[in-house]
């Protein structure tokens, strides 16, 4: 602040019209600087930062990893002790263990960085609609790489979703007790469970060793700060996983307003309404800070920073908007895809409300918090 | 208000005052020509050859995206445009110019070479009678993200992005890194007393070349990185996780061009060797940047497939500098995770690809140039 230079003689000589024309410039960009700060007379302690960090780490991330991890690798050990002949009990067991995992799992899809990035989890698990066909041709061959891209859509939650559930529970249990192919059939679901529990375990395991002193290290707002990875990760799950995927898509908000039903989340367990309000509840826990107990989140950044969206607490506004959110989904009873053809205003309702705290957070929260949101390729080809 | 605007002023003139401090301030230094200027700022200096050449690269690339929107490419045009033959550009001067990307080109053994990128041309061609279609695994067609469409082959690959950055590096780099930084051009042997009122004399000419191959702004920096074209607007990438990629790289190019001005050869042949050196790194951050989008779109098969494309485009020009830092070997294995080998040859696969193939050559880069500290974050 006080680096002021002399300004030498000789410096006025090169005052030639385009150098007045950057200090009026200067003048310009200077004043307005100095408009925003007027109220910042009094030196305020600084955000302390890591207790955010360390709550978030302790209170939220962890126990949510360790929770699926937990319900995941439970989850397998069923599947992994079936065998044939395959009983309806079975089946019904398997389908109430998944339905805990599926829904477990999207309180941990916004921690899209670090580990999970690493592995690129979120695609792994839940990248829908699974391709039926896909998974038909690897069950038939019984030889396939899980791990490769062109598999993507033939794994995960969406392909258990798939292998796991039919209107005729009797009929399923045909599929995975018949001569010729059922064999396959309970193989490729072993494989594929042991493959989501594996890299589960493998994200989980780096939370509660190396990952986690990285993250709590990473304690500024520069691009690769833990809270610049945080925020990137949960805007774009909320915008383009929990907005786009779960709603505005099947809503048909990409296709002219026609309704895809077939793109929903798990609509062969038909349990996408719960999904999605897990999903939506534990990002407002999240940004709260909030797990098994409430704690320090970005809720507390904002207010500390006296962040407002009009003349409302920025904070506010946001939980204002979450509720208005849950609200919406409240109002729907059946699953996505079958609400999208049988009640589109009410889930476009929703999905208005939804896109209104897009606003607050991609732009408002952001700008508050000086993140750069970084996910967007800005390439343009 | 009167207030404020004072302190502005003085904030103003302050910001001015900083600028200035940069400069040596040695009192026998003060006329400007003694001094290394802190921009690409030179006179005389000509690249008008070299900004043809980037010209006519963005109208070959702007041709072959056309089948992005489900049109058949004539691969003749493409050809014609490569090697500058019956008048295929948009642009009557480049049509009239006598330069061309072909005669520039790589062509030898060891790295991809002109066959390589006629190959693509050419197949482009035809395999864009299928540019209506839907792309899928093992077919040829468009895939689609959002509002973002793009042509790929059976297997993935973008041919646009591979001929794209593969012709920057096969072109740009092979002939900033193997010929204008060389004893060829700016060797003692190479004249550097007449100078021609246009482009100076040749050996400021020559290295004038290299930097027109850059495609940036004379004023181009870290922290001024805009309006850069080609690799100029990779060189950001470094620039935004605090590599001054883009700084480093500028100032390579003006101590060497001041070097040869002043005749300090000393200098000039520092700023050669720094300057292939920091140009490595556009490539190379650009590559791992493109590898980690891949990643994080893996499950979009039109994200995937075109970040994979850029990236495999981004990494085999790494191959068209021999002082390149990653080895030979090294430099294959990495291709090799992108890749398949279907008969002879090895082709890119992002189709069988996986997040292990990915993270490794994200690794084999990362390790070998240093830059794991900030891998995750380009």
């Amino acid at each position: 602040m006080n680096l002021i230079h002399k300004t030498r003689v000789s410096n006025f000589k090169l005052l030639n019209s385009s150098l007045f024309c950057l200090v009026t410039l200067n003048l310009l960009l200077l004043s307005s600087c100095k408009k925003d700060k007027k109220n910042d007379d009094i030196t305020k302690a600084e955000f302390n930062k890591s207790i955010l960090l360390e709550n978030i780490a302790n209170n939220v991330i962890i126990p949510r990893y360790d929770s699926l991890k937990f319900i995941v690798s439970n989850f397998n050990q069923q599947i992994q002790a079936l065998s044939q002949p395959v009983s309806a009990n079975d089946l019904i067991e398997a389908q109430i263990s998944f339905k805990s995992a599926y829904q477990t799992w999207q309180l941990c899809s916004s921690f899209d960085f670090g580990p999970a990035e690493s592995i690129a989890l979120k695609g792994s698990i839940n990248t829908y609609p699974c391709d039926t066909l896909v998974i038909k041709s690897n069950i038939t061959s019984g030889s396939y790489n899980l791990g490769a891209a062109s598999n993507l859509v033939a794994i995960g939650f969406p392909a258990v979703d798939y292998l796991l559930f039919h209107n005729n529970v009797n009929l399923l249990v045909d599929y995975f007790n018949d001569n010729a192919i059922g064999a396959n059939r309970l193989q490729y679901l072993k494989d594929v469970v042991a493959n989501a529990n594996q890299q589960v375990e493998l994200v989980a395991n780096q939370w509660n060793s190396s990952y986690k002193t990285t993250f709590l290290a990473a304690n500024g707002t520069d691009v690769g700060s833990s809270i610049g990875l945080m925020v990137n990760a949960l805007n774009m799950d909320y915008e383009k996983y929990i907005r786009d995927g779960k709603v505005g898509i099947p809503l048909g908000v990409r296709s002219l307003g026609i309704p895809i039903p077939g793109k929903a989340e798990a609509i062969y367990s038909q349990h996408s309404l719960v999904l999605l309000k897990t999903s939506v509840t534990g990002l407002q826990n999240y940004i709260n800070g909030n797990g098994s107990e409430s704690g320090i989140g970005f809720d507390d950044y904002l207010d500390h920073l006296e962040a407002k969206h009009g003349s409302e607490l920025l904070s506010n506004k946001i939980n204002t908007q979450f509720s208005s959110v849950i609200t919406k989904i409240d109002a729907l009873q059946a699953s996505i895809d079958v609400e999208v053809l049988n009640n589109q205003s009410k889930v476009q309702e929703l999905y208005d409300e939804m896109q209104k705290l897009v606003v607050l957070l991609k732009l408002d929260l952001t700008s508050a918090l000086s993140i750069l949101i970084t996910y967007q390729d800005n390439d343009g080809d | 208000m009167k207030k404020v605007f004072v302190s502005a002023l003085a904030i103003g003139l302050f910001a001015t005052a900083c600028k200035k401090k940069e400069e040596p301030t040695t009192p026998e230094d003060t006329t400007p020509q003694n001094q290394m200027p802190t921009t690409y700022n030179f006179s005389p200096a000509d690249y008008s050859g070299q900004t043809d050449r980037l010209d006519m690269l963005t109208e070959l690339s702007a041709e072959m995206k056309k089948a992005n929107d489900g049109n058949q490419v004539d691969s003749t045009v493409l050809l014609n445009m490569f090697a500058n033959t019956n008048s295929p550009f948009s642009d009557a001067n480049l049509n009239a110019s006598t330069k061309q990307l072909k005669n520039k080109c790589y062509n030898n053994v060891g790295a991809k070479d002109v066959a390589y990128f006629e190959y693509l041309l050419k197949r482009q061609g035809q395999i864009s009678a299928n540019a209506g279609n839907t792309w899928s695994a093992g077919n040829a067609g468009v895939a689609t993200s959002g509002t973002k469409k793009y042509f790929l082959d059976e297997y993935g690959a973008e041919y646009t992005q591979i001929v794209e950055k593969g012709l920057m590096g096969a072109v740009f780099y092979y002939q900033i890194a193997e010929t204008y930084t060389r004893d060829s051009k700016i060797g003692n042997a190479v004249d550097n007393t007449t100078s021609d009122p246009v482009q100076g004399t040749d050996m400021e000419h020559h290295w004038d070349e290299a930097f027109g191959y850059w495609g940036v702004p004379t004023d181009f920096s870290s922290t001024n990185n805009s309006g850069g074209r080609f690799h100029g607007k990779y060189s950001t990438k470094g620039d935004a996780v605090g590599l001054n990629t883009s700084t480093k790289v500028m100032n390579q190019f003006i101590k060497g061009r001041y070097g040869i001005s002043t005749n300090d050869y000393t200098m000039r042949d520092e700023a050669a060797v720094q300057v292939r050196k920091e140009y490595e790194m556009i490539l190379v951050t650009t590559a791992i940047h493109y590898l980690n989008s891949a990643k994080a779109n893996f499950a979009d098969d039109a994200l995937r497939c075109h970040a994979l494309s850029e990236a495999y485009g981004f990494i085999f020009s790494l191959a068209y500098n021999s002082d390149k830092k990653i080895s030979t070997t090294d430099l294959s294995t990495t291709m090799g995770y992108l890749e398949t080998t279907a008969g002879p040859t090895s082709i890119p696969d992002f189709v069988s690809i996986t997040v292990a193939d990915i993270n490794n050559a994200i690794d084999l880069l990362s390790s070998t140039y240093e830059l794991d500290a900030v891998k995750t974050s380009l």
